[in-house]
């Protein structure tokens, strides 16, 4: 209802033909009052809701400008997620190099050790220099070959971390929808992205690796196993 | 303890799985087959050509769990010998594994000693069992 009008001013004349309508007892008069009164209470409600819907409209777009949702959701958090997935492939791909060279390595070490001892076991009387040599080359040897097998075990970061990322980049894929949600919302274009699939992290399913600061609950390294487990009788 | 021994390592990065057979092979088990997670695991181990299972916990479709009591459900493979290879390291996590059935648990990232061990133990008690 307009503030600046009286509520005589908005409704007196149409009191009026209704007044005079049950004066001369004329029915149709007397409805095309009665519509006349819910049209104007009807335009008071429209103009009511007209308002707002702009005023929603203002803030939907100041919020979406503010915010930079169109960037994040088209172009940066979908970054975010293949920039991810490129350090798996990266991490990926590197230990298996490293665990190809090692696995190149490795014989040639073994080869070279079990080589000088073989010379060694021949009993040949041999300079003492050359002697201490090849007793050093068949240590060394061993000892490159056992590190380069701690090195393949090292490798394990990549499962670690990958598993970890891997956690992130779900994480990132369900800000991604929930960022189209709030576009769709507001009124941009954007194709309904593909809802993620995402196994609940939960004892049967598993937790992922533990992170420093954030898991709770989690066992101080193999030992604390170790004694868990064989207080469980294992 | 046989070097024939057959062995499936399950888990769904292939670095991992490259890792634990190379470890295998090193220590002369050369019989060695691979499956991505307990979905594709557990077929395999239904032929009944394994000997001892080591798997990983946290894996797409059928995880490590699942897999250790699909196993011990099943009476042909319910005394195969698993151990569980895995970053999860909730004690709880623990305590389930091993109410569970498994017969080892070795949290990553480990060493190769730590792995050698459990594997040992894992074949000692089964080879004392019979």
């Amino acid at each position: 209802m307009s503030e600046t009008r009286t509520l005589a001013e908005t409704y007196g004349p149409l009191l009026a033909q209704l007044d005079e309508a049950v004066a001369h007892n004329d029915e149709q008069a007397f409805r095309a009052a009665v519509e006349s009164l819910q049209d104007q209470r009807e335009g008071d409600v429209t103009r009511a809701l007209r308002t707002l819907t702009g005023s929603l409209l203002d803030a939907m777009l100041t919020f979406r400008k503010e915010f930079r949702i169109s960037d994040l959701a088209e172009r940066e958090v979908p970054d975010a997620r293949a920039r991810l997935n490129h350090v798996m492939k990266l991490t990926d791909e590197a230990a298996h190099r490293t665990m190809d060279l090692i696995e190149q390595c490795g014989p040639l070490a073994e080869r070279t050790s079990k080589a000088a001892k073989m010379l060694l076991s021949k009993g040949i009387d041999v300079p003492a220099g050359f002697r201490g040599f090849l007793e050093q080359t068949a240590e060394d040897c061993s000892t490159v070959r056992a590190n380069l097998n701690e090195v393949i075990i090292a490798q394990t970061y990549q499962d670690l971390t990958g598993q970890i990322i891997r956690g992130v980049v779900t994480l990132v894929g369900e800000v991604e929808h929930v960022l189209a949600e709030l576009m769709r919302l507001t009124g941009a274009s954007l194709d309904e992205p593909m809802p993620g699939t995402r196994s609940e992290a939960s004892v049967g399913n598993g937790y992922g690796p533990a992170v420093p600061g954030v898991s709770v609950g989690v066992v101080q390294g193999q030992d604390d196993i170790d004694a868990l487990m064989a207080g469980l009788g294992i | 303890m046989s070097a024939d021994i057959r062995f499936l390592v399950v888990d769904d990065f292939s670095t991992m799985r490259r890792i634990i057979k190379n470890f295998l092979n090193d220590l002369g088990y050369s019989n060695v087959q691979e499956a991505d997670d307990g979905t594709t695991a557990l077929p395999i181990l239904k032929q009944g050509n394994i000997d001892f299972l080591v798997t990983d916990w946290n894996m797409p479709g059928m995880p490590g769990l699942e897999l250790l009591k699909a196993v011990r459900a099943d009476p042909a493979l319910a005394k195969l010998p698993v151990l569980l290879v895995t970053a999860e390291a909730k004690r709880e996590q623990i305590v389930e594994a091993a109410q569970a059935g498994v017969n080892g648990y070795v949290v990553k990232p480990f060493t190769a000693q730590t792995l050698k061990d459990k594997v040992d133990k894992i074949l000692q008690s089964r080879a004392a069992a019979g």
